[in-house]
């Protein structure tokens, strides 16, 4: 695995979803690993290397689902952006919720950004497209400097 | 004392009015207890006969008393009261001959006749039993060819009375002209017999020879006591029949009320000419009987009218009140399912989103990634599960905004229409400049509405008005006026129209006048337009004619 290869942590519970998005990301240009976690628990773990995952990378970018089992995305959200080592990680909340205090509260617990899944397919892959122009390619992202175009 | 030459008697017109006005009230309570025996059964019947043989013939019974008083003799007068009750059973008699026969199912001319010999006779019984009691210095004489000829009398009287009252006995109603008539006639015909029955005889006077053991002398006062004792009676059975159960019988009442009330005046009246005549303490005396026999109809009034009038008036109410309830349960069930409903339309739309938006995706992608690399069949499967995919996801969606215009609703506010209008034409911004279509606008009122409503409800007349075009250059104009207490809006097109026939099903969910493939849709817009303004207390509806355009109109109240 090179190290400009871009790492992305999932977190969503729904295996259709996960796999719809691993699929719009290989359909893009940047060189990217996705790893999946199904719930907040889980995501949390990972981010903090508890076992089993001691060899999980610090990801560069985190999707967040919002309506997981066992730990909320906002719950997981609070813990990422109350913990120094992880809060610089952009978190990009991606849910199908449009409800408007869903949004407020994601933003003042800090998400990067709160993006509506679009239920139409051309509508997603091109969110997704958007989120990989954004923030892998356009944006610095503090752990690697810069976005690498493969 | 003893002269030869017979004695002259004069008449009190005071009294024969009155027995004249009571021939007529027991005519009429005759017709009345016919109806009543003839539709009694059983036990009821058997009261009703009894009750009614009783009220008639005393009836009848006072008439002819009334008219015997009436006959003033220079001589003093005595009755025999055993002799006058006989002759008040006698009236009974007859009367419950006469209800027997009228109220038989059938009355044929034998049957007619034998009813008539057998009242008419008891009627003249009931005469000369009654002349029978008088004890008087004086002579009686019969005219054979009178009394026969008020025998007779009494007999076609009896005849003409019970054809009329068996051919009016259904006819329920308190009071009508044929009834009335009836009565008046048959009340009139009494009083000829008994007065044919008077003149038949001749007084001469002679030395009291009779016993007088049980002989009592009447005073006015016994008169009016008479008089009212009848009337009470006979009112009672004019009252007796009221139901308050419908409109028809509250008119029977005020009918009824009336009458009895214009009954009182005529005894009233009657009473004070008595006065006149009287005079003295007797005056007095029947004043103070005048005044007691108002109160006594009154009192009949209050036990046969208003009593039951109450009862019928609190049990109306109480029925009123428990409708009400029901009413109001019913109303409150149907609320809370009608919520239930909308929210489970919405739950249901909402949660059935999720898996749809797997299966299009997924399909979607198949085609994505396949299309052209498997053979034409795949190609062709996929492109049905797509659409359908597609199709399901549309009417989801438009389903979930329907159940959305209740559910989420926001609360009414100011909202330029102007601003809604625009924002709609925003959202439709893509299909407005690829139809080439020129939107026109009037100036739009701010009026009391729900912002993010009024902009679907543009969007969606706007979506139809682009949609349903044809070859012709599409123009649109949006506009509003004022009126009475709302406003209208109109939105104008120059497309395919609408059939009249089809005016109010189209804003019924799914109806659709075309196929899919001609024009796309789920048949909900129009719907939504519908609850939306009916939301807002409005009204929607369509002016159209097939090939020259559709007017979309719908009327907000002012705020």
């Amino acid at each position: 695995m090179s190290s400009n290869t871009i790492e992305i942590l999932l977190v969503e519970d729904n295996a259709g979803d996960a796999r719809l998005t691993l699929e719009a990301f290989k359909e893009g240009r940047v060189l990217n690993r996705l790893t999946v976690m199904q719930d907040g628990v889980q995501a949390l773990a990972y981010l903090r290397r508890e076992e089993p995952y001691t060899a999980a990378r610090t990801p560069d970018l985190i999707l967040l689902d919002l309506n997981l089992p066992r730990m909320s995305g906002r719950e997981v959200l609070a813990h990422i952006k109350a913990d120094e080592r992880l809060k610089t990680i952009p978190v990009v909340v991606l849910t199908t919720s449009e409800d408007t205090q869903d949004i407020a509260r994601a933003y003042s617990q800090h998400a990067n950004c709160y993006i509506t899944k679009p239920v139409d397919l051309e509508q997603f892959l091109r969110v997704i497209q958007s989120i990989e122009n954004f923030w892998l390619t356009l944006v610095r992202l503090p752990s690697n400097g810069a976005g690498s175009v493969r | 004392m003893t002269t030869n030459s017979p004695l002259v008697g004069s008449y009190d017109e005071v009294l024969v009015a009155l027995s004249v006005v009571i021939a007529i009230m027991a005519a009429y309570a005759a017709l009345e207890l016919a109806r009543r025996v003839t539709f009694a059964r059983g036990w009821s019947r058997l009261l009703w006969l009894t009750g009614g043989a009783i009220a008639m013939g005393f009836g009848i019974w006072s008439m002819h008393y009334m008219g015997m008083l009436a006959f003033r003799l220079p001589i003093a007068v005595q009755y025999d009261w055993p002799t006058v009750v006989l002759s008040l059973i006698a009236a009974i008699v007859a009367s419950t001959i006469a209800l027997v026969v009228v109220s038989r199912p059938k009355m044929d001319l034998k049957r007619a006749l034998l009813g008539s010999v057998l009242m008419g006779g008891g009627i003249a019984a009931m005469h000369y039993t009654g002349m029978h009691a008088m004890r008087m210095p004086a002579m009686c004489n019969y005219s054979a060819g009178l009394v026969s000829l008020s025998v007779v009398l009494a007999i076609v009287i009896s005849l003409v009375a019970l054809w009329l009252t068996f051919h009016f006995r259904r006819d329920a109603a308190a009071w009508s002209w044929r009834k009335s008539a009836s009565a008046v006639v048959m009340g009139l015909a009494i009083p000829v017999m008994h007065y044919t029955g008077m003149a038949a005889v001749t007084f001469t006077p002679s030395t009291m020879h009779e016993n007088l053991s049980h002989a009592i002398s009447v005073s006015s006062l016994g008169v009016t006591s008479i008089g009212l004792v009848t009337f009470v009676i006979l009112g009672a059975v004019l009252l007796s029949n009221l139901r308050f159960d419908s409109l028809p019988t509250a008119r029977q009442l005020i009918a009824r009320y009336f009458g009895s009330l214009g009954l009182i005046s005529v005894l009233a009246i009657l009473g004070m000419l008595l006065v006149e005549h009287q005079g003295g303490e007797t005056g007095q005396h029947l004043q103070m009987a005048l005044l007691l026999s108002v109160l006594a109809v009154l009192l009949v009034q209050g036990i046969l009218v208003l009593r039951p009038a109450l009862a019928n008036i609190h049990q109306g109410i109480s029925q009123l009140e428990l409708a009400k309830q029901a009413l109001q349960h019913k109303s409150e069930e149907l609320a809370r399912s009608n919520a239930e409903l909308e929210q489970f339309a919405y739950v249901a739309s909402h949660d059935l989103q999720e898996p749809l938006r797997m299966v299009a995706s997924y399909t979607q992608l198949l085609a994505r990634r396949y299309q052209g690399k498997l053979d034409r069949d795949a190609d062709e499967f996929i492109g049905f599960a797509v659409d359908g995919a597609t199709r399901m996801q549309t009417l989801i969606r438009d389903l979930l905004s329907y159940s959305r215009v209740m559910t989420q609703g926001r609360s009414l506010q100011p909202v330029d229409t102007r601003r809604a209008f625009d924002a709609a034409c925003e959202n439709l911004h893509q299909a407005i400049e690829e139809s080439g279509v020129a939107v026109s606008v009037g100036s739009l009122p701010v009026i009391q509405a729900d912002p993010t409503q009024m902009t679907q409800l543009f969007q969606n007349l706007l979506g139809n008005a682009l949609k349903y075009r044809n070859e012709r250059t599409p123009r649109i104009h949006v506009d509003a006026r004022s009126a009475e207490k709302s406003w209208l809006f109109s939105v104008e097109d120059n497309g395919i129209g609408i059939e009249p026939q089809y005016f109010e099903r189209i804003f019924q969910m799914f109806q659709r006048l075309h196929t899919r493939e001609k024009y796309s849709g789920t048949g909900i817009g129009l719907a939504i337009c519908r609850r939306i303004v009916e939301r807002h207390g409005g009204k929607i509806w369509v002016e159209s004619a097939p090939g020259r355009g559709s007017t979309f109109l719908f009327a907000i109240p002012r705020a």
